[in-house]
């Protein structure tokens, strides 16, 4: 292989030969000839390049300079000046931009344009694998500065003023349960961070940990500091391999510095972390099952109060705090409470992180702030509907999130709204569904993983979500009366008044979702009709057919 | 563990950081990533640099940064030029990349997906 130190492209489309650029390339080539410059620089004749009005363009690379309307003396000028002595001709250089060079650049540009990385600041960037990344960018530090300068209270304090709430899914004030436990005196108190991420379409907890374990090591250390414990646990899923694996290791490098351990910045402070894996189950999300798992019970919910705030782990105070939520105490303290404040809307500050998946051009992972509207995540960032087809739903915070409408796309996303519309927050899923779905369809595929992911403890939930499922499959089949479906409606009521934990609460909200939203399409159903065209008499004979869009 | 500690630790890694090589190839590998083959890909790097004797050039593994639909994801950074990316990245993609922009300073447009000043 030929190796140059320039190339020179002469752009060689049809409407660029009429302005002649045969000409220019031809001079150009007859100029490199004679300055015996044939093997350093080579020259290619390209298609177009989308800029026609300013032809005959050419670029020069490595640098990338673009000249336009380059005529014979231009040509020559760009020859001397830039391929022999370096310099770039600065007066013909073209000011617009190439359409087919700007296609290419602005994909990603566009993705993060209206993104604000605050918990993701680091991932991507650093390699979680070694500690010193992490240090380079001012890991650490605030640790440092907390312990030093910072009373517990004050930790405390900032956090509330900060107005930071869970991102797990409940949405509960941070400040207001670290408060709760830093009151409550025991001889021993612990921090689980809640890494069990089961809401299907929901990774940012993954991404986190794989991308910048450190900030959560951190931040959990804060954590003990400001409510006084010495022992913090992170419960993630036994299928994250990676996380677990770079907690790991992070952890290790943690203790090698001293960073984790005994009498941490020679403060007194002690606190070191352990993992413990979880099997696996959706129920352990939950705070009380996650608590019981880890004591090495079965993995059910139990009755609060007490909370965990002041009787979790083996009867002992306990912060259980989600893996995002975590690593905005390191952001809240460094930046300080007004900025934080600032992001986002007064009601919910601070930045979210959504996984967008389903039917988008760009599926992904986005941190935005708080009260950004959905129709910008997903026309925006998300690049719109793929395969050019239409909106139909879309379902925020997971499974047990609320189903919106096309009318509802100006939705600002953040805790309140969401809740006037019927949904929530969540874990911050994005399961976008285009118009070759079928509601009904939708509807069975989330309520086959309610049925195979309830734990049995509690018999409405238990009972119930097997019964919707039924009734939704009945639908399915042009089999279902009015009567069922209201039947159902009701059931899901029952179950939401009398479960013990959100996973048979919830059914109920992406259910009054369909039925409010999608009215006329399930009334379709009843009538054997299924305006999508996915529905078939006897289609789930067998079980599991449903479209396979959660995950 | 003290403050200064931690200073010189910082102070270490930034030192660290200057005398860094010239080229860096950053590989996305995260469980998004690893789903996608990135291991194929970073394997692919690593043999087309040691075949060619690139001794200049660092691949560094990173986490995924959340274009999880254009994995595998490479980053190319080379002093003085701006960051490009790289996305949907098989392995044979990737020793075309470094034929073509790593030896030959050569960027696949058509594989790019953002260039940052």
């Amino acid at each position: 292989m030929e190796f140059y130190r320039a190339h020179v492209l002469v752009c060689g489309g049809s409407p660029c030969v009429t302005l002649g650029c045969k000409a220019v390339r031809e001079e150009i080539e007859r100029l490199v000839k004679e300055k015996r410059l044939e093997r350093e620089i080579c020259i290619i004749e390209t298609g177009c390049l989308g800029a026609c009005e300013e032809g005959p363009i050419v670029v020069v690379y490595p640098d990338g300079t673009v000249y336009s309307k380059v005529n014979i003396d231009a040509a020559r000028e760009i020859v001397n000046e830039h391929l022999v002595r370096g310099r770039p001709v600065k007066r013909l250089q073209y000011k617009g931009k190439l359409t087919s060079v700007s296609r290419t650049e602005n994909k990603s540009k566009d993705y993060f344009q209206t993104q604000k990385r605050v918990v993701l600041e680091n991932v991507g960037l650093i390699n979680p694998n070694n500690i010193d990344d992490y240090i380079l960018k001012d890991g650490y530090k605030i640790l440092e500065e907390t312990l030093d300068h910072l009373s517990p209270e004050e930790v405390v304090n900032t956090i509330k003023r900060s107005g930071l709430r869970g991102r797990g899914g409940a949405g509960f004030p941070t400040g207001t349960k670290l408060g709760v436990t830093a009151r409550t005196t025991a001889d021993q108190k612990y921090i689980v961070c809640n890494a069990d991420e089961g809401e299907p379409g929901t990774y940012k907890d993954r991404i986190i940990m794989e991308g910048d374990p450190h900030k959560i090591l951190e931040g959990m250390a804060l954590c003990g500091y400001a409510v006084g414990a010495t022992k913090g646990y992170v419960y993630i899923r036994g299928e994250y391999y990676q996380s677990i694996a770079t907690i790991r290791t992070a952890i290790e490098q943690a203790r090698e510095l001293g960073l984790l351990g005994t009498n941490l910045f020679d403060s007194g402070f002690d606190f070191d972390v352990e993992i413990k894996e979880g099997a696996g189950s959706y129920v352990c999300g939950e705070e009380t099952a996650l608590i019981q798992s880890m004591e090495g019970k079965r993995g059910e919910a139990t009755q609060k109060p007490p909370y965990p705030s002041t009787s979790g782990l083996w009867g002992k105070p306990t912060v259980v705090i989600n893996v995002e939520t975590v690593a905005n105490i390191v952001p809240i303290l460094k930046h300080g409470v007004d900025w934080y404040k600032s992001l986002g809307t007064p009601s919910s500050s601070g930045t979210k992180i959504f996984t967008l998946s389903g039917n988008v051009n760009n599926r992904g992972l986005i941190e935005v702030p708080m009260g950004i509207p959905l129709r910008e995540i997903i026309y925006g960032i998300g690049g719109g509907i793929s395969g050019g087809r239409s909106f139909k739903m879309a379902q925020i915070g997971g499974t047990a999130g609320g189903c919106l409408s096309e009318a509802q796309l100006d939705t600002p996303l953040d805790y309140e709204n969401l809740q006037t519309v019927g949904s929530s927050l969540g874990s911050g899923a994005i399961l976008v569904v285009d118009d070759s779905h079928c509601i009904v369809d939708v509807a069975c595929s989330m309520l086959n993983f309610f049925a195979h992911e309830s734990c049995g403890q509690c018999t409405p939930c238990r009972e119930g979500t097997s019964r919707l499922l039924q009734t939704f499959r009945k639908l399915s089949e042009f089999t279902a009366t009015k009567e069922d479906l209201d039947l159902a409606i009701k059931l899901a009521r029952v179950m939401q008044r009398t479960s013990l934990c959100a996973s048979g609460q919830s059914p109920i909200m992406p259910l009054e979702g369909i039925m409010q939203n999608f009215a006329s399409e399930i009334e379709a159903h009843l009538n054997q009709e299924c305006p999508a065209g996915v529905c078939h008499k006897s289609a789930h004979k067998t079980l599991g057919k449903e479209a396979v869009i959660n995950g | 563990m003290s403050l200064k500690d931690l200073e010189r630790l910082k102070q270490q890694a930034t030192d660290a950081q200057k005398n860094k090589t010239d080229i860096q190839i950053v590989v996305n590998m995260g469980s998004c990533s690893m789903a996608k083959n990135a291991g194929d890909t970073y394997d692919a790097i690593a043999d087309e640099i040691k075949k060619r004797g690139l001794e200049q050039v660092e691949i560094i593994k990173t986490g995924c940064f959340g274009m999880c639909e254009s994995e595998p994801l490479i980053e190319i950074i080379k002093k003085g030029q701006p960051k490009v990316t790289y996305g949907k990245i098989t392995p044979d993609k990737a020793r075309h990349i470094v034929a073509s922009h790593i030896v030959n300073d050569q960027v696949v447009g058509e594989l790019v997906l953002s260039v940052d000043e």
